[in-house]
């Protein structure tokens, strides 16, 4: 937003606008991905805070992503049938939504996982700066 | 954009709320459910600093207000839109305006609602009127509070249930608090 104001004068803004758009397009694919791997993964159930912070420790501190940013994704997860939820009450706060994957999410995440696949190896393909010059 | 950053959880939500303004009620109530889950946690967590530095921290972790209410409105325009049930077609002749509504799905959903609601409604109200009656009868006794207590819990649990019922027969989508 800031920087559409001043396309041609300061390209640092510029620059940033585009990465936190390009960041913010390719998150609108691969969180839901991410989300679904990591409740299959999971021993238990998860609520959302868990995972804000599960993922936070194995981004390495660099944040590609708001949190806040996880949770409409969680529930439309949770809505298209691809996870399950129950609440829960807590101590510290509201009641929590535990989150667990389901029959459909599995055989969703496979495919998707081959998606991913395909997709991150024809994208390297164009991506490799040593076959490019 | 020029507000002041949250010092406290309740300025937090509160703006994101004003952020939200407009949007439909039940993604306000989950994004503020979500949200408070969040805060509440994380201050709980970090308990030996003061709330107004850890809130401070959230909005690089967990987003300014107005990120996360954009996140939820860009959310809610998808889900929206894949969820909507097919437009049903303009007909365009004098007589497919009059005939149209017959091949409308969505007529006949209502029409079962309105049926459906007899029987709801029987029980909704014989179970209301039982309950404050009984309620009423045992004040005299040392279960009456408890037991009047306990019947306006169980409101909340039928309107749970009245809510999904219209979400599934009209398709409006209908607000929701787990209750604890």
């Amino acid at each position: 937003m800031v920087a559409n104001s001043d396309k041609t004068g300061n390209t640092e803004d510029a620059n940033d606008f585009f990465l936190r758009k390009f960041q913010k397009e390719l998150n609108s694919g691969t969180l839901s991905l991410v989300l679904l791997a990591v409740t299959d993964q999971a021993k238990e159930d998860l609520y959302g805070y868990q995972i804000a912070k599960l993922l936070e420790t194995a981004s390495g501190g660099e944040a590609l992503f708001k949190q806040g940013a996880l949770y409409p994704v969680l529930r439309g997860l949770r809505s298209n049938g691809l996870l399950s939820s129950r609440v829960e009450p807590s101590s510290s706060g509201p009641p929590r939504r535990y989150y667990r994957i389901t029959e459909q999410g599995r055989k969703t995440l496979t495919a998707w996982q081959h998606a991913w696949r395909t997709t991150r190896d024809f994208v390297d393909k164009f991506m490799n700066s040593e076959d490019l010059k | 954009m020029n507000k002041p950053a949250p010092r406290t959880i309740e300025s937090y939500l509160e703006q994101l709320r004003q952020a939200l303004q407009g949007q439909d009620a039940a993604v306000i109530q989950d994004a503020m459910y979500d949200a408070e889950e969040y805060l509440r946690a994380e201050v709980a967590e970090q308990a030996e600093r003061p709330e107004a530095d850890v809130l401070e921290a959230i909005a690089s972790s967990y987003g300014a207000p107005d990120e996360v209410a954009q996140a939820y409105i860009d959310t809610e325009a998808k889900v929206q839109a894949a969820l909507a049930s097919p437009v049903a077609r303009q007909p365009r002749s004098a007589a497919g305006k009059l005939f149209g509504i017959l091949m409308d799905p969505r007529a006949y959903s209502s029409l079962f609602y309105l049926i459906l609601s007899m029987a709801t409604g029987i029980f909704y109200f014989t179970f209301a009127v039982t309950g404050l009656s009984l309620s009423a009868g045992f004040m005299i006794l040392i279960i009456g509070i408890p037991f009047f207590l306990l019947f306006l819990a169980t409101t909340r649990v039928l309107s749970l249930v009245e809510g999904r019922i219209i979400e599934s027969f009209l398709g409006v989508r209908m607000p929701r608090r787990p209750t604890l």
